[in-house]
């Protein structure tokens, strides 16, 4: 059985829709006229956009404009208690800080009786201490006592001498860390 | 032979002539017309038109985010502000001590009083007091102080530095030591020295303390 052959063909057939300036004009009426509806479209939204955001900008220059003025009036009272947060600051840091006389206070509390001090250094984080004893027994019990205390660290005897003006007399030389 | 840029004109001129040539031969060719001036025509539209207005628009936009977050900081700040001056207020009986704590000028007559009095209470000695400089405009000098060892007292504030040297029984030392600690005024003792000597008198104790005072100006 002879099949019938369909053919298709997709170009036009009129002469003028098939020729350059057709097409160009069916595209102009087709195409191109939705691209430009579309772009114009497009464009006039920005350009109405553009009403209300101005609008908008305005008014926010305005509001800025005001509260700059309102915070302006009021920067020297801010100054002030700038400064005043900066002296309380001061004051609160440095009333954290070690207290020397403590310190002090705490060695000498442990100086056993055979043994008198001559001088206490303290500096921020170290001290030293000159004294003399009666004995050997008194320097170590005195090491011992401070060695205890979980304030002072690396405890170290620098010096150990006989008195110049009485051998019976030890000079010693402590040095110390404090916590 | 043509040189330079005729030779180049030539030689384009003849592809783009073969173009014409293959477009007006070949129908199917024809076909795509409508697809490249579309493309031509969106990418002149896009370029000349879209581009422009949407860049207005975003940057339009953005200003107005920018002022309004502005705006937002500015509402916190001014809150802020309020908050600040009925603190102000409640504490203002109080505010003065603080300006007597730290002081806005070095003030070393009042603090050398200070010692007087410490002292006169803890039947001490004042044997010497001494006020090292002061740098009363500009910048301290922070190298000098750490090579001392220092450490600077506070961010922003100024110091005063001072050697108090003081002689009495160890008890009124330690007294005046811890009165001077506990004065309005702070003080950082940075060194503090007890030293015993033996005269025909008797022991004598001298205590060196020396420290800083901060103000701020």
């Amino acid at each position: 059985m002879a099949t019938k052959k369909k053919l298709i063909n997709l170009l036009p057939q009129e002469e003028f829709e098939a020729s350059t300036l057709g097409r160009l004009l069916r595209w102009a009426m087709t195409s191109f006229r939705y691209i430009v509806i579309i772009t114009e479209m497009v464009v006039m939204g920005a350009f109405l956009s553009r009403f209300w955001l101005d609008a908008q900008n305005s008014d926010l220059n305005d509001q800025l404009q005001i509260k700059t003025a309102q915070i302006k009036a009021q920067s020297d009272f801010e100054k002030s208690f700038r400064t005043l947060q900066a002296k309380l600051q001061i004051f609160k840091d440095l009333s954290k800080e070690k207290k020397p006389s403590d310190t002090i206070a705490k060695i000498v509390a442990k100086v056993p009786g055979e043994v008198s001090l001559q001088s206490i250094s303290f500096q921020e984080t170290s001290a030293q201490i000159k004294g003399v004893a009666g004995s050997e027994m008194g320097i170590a019990q005195f090491i011992s006592n401070l060695n205890a205390d979980a304030a002072f660290k690396d405890i170290s005897l620098g010096q150990l001498n006989s008195s110049e003006n009485n051998p019976s007399l030890t000079v010693f030389n402590i040095k110390l860390l404090i916590k | 032979m043509a040189l330079g840029w005729r030779g180049q004109y030539l030689r384009y001129k003849e592809y783009f002539l073969n173009v014409v040539v293959l477009y007006k031969q070949r129908r199917d060719l024809k076909m795509f017309l409508e697809v490249i001036l579309s493309l031509i025509t969106i990418t002149i539209f896009g370029l000349f038109a879209l581009k422009p207005t949407a860049l207005t628009i975003i940057s339009l936009v953005k200003e107005v985010n920018e002022k309004e977050k502005t705006i937002s900081l500015l509402d916190q700040k001014i809150a802020n502000l309020d908050t600040a001056s009925s603190l102000y207020s409640e504490n203002s009986g109080v505010i003065p001590l603080v300006d007597l704590a730290v002081p806005n000028q070095p003030q070393p007559e009042i603090f050398v009083g200070q010692i007087q009095a410490v002292a006169s209470k803890n039947a001490v000695q004042v044997l010497g007091v001494s006020v090292g400089e002061i740098i009363l405009l500009g910048k301290d000098d922070q190298a000098k102080k750490k090579e001392a060892g220092l450490k600077p007292l506070s961010t922003g504030s100024k110091e005063m530095t001072v050697s108090i040297s003081i002689s009495g029984n160890y008890q009124g030392i330690i007294s005046t030591a811890r009165d001077l600690e506990n004065l309005r005024r702070p003080i950082k003792i940075d060194a503090f020295g007890i030293n015993t000597t033996t005269s025909e008198s008797g022991n004598i104790i001298v205590a060196i303390i020396s420290g800083r005072l901060p103000f701020i100006q």
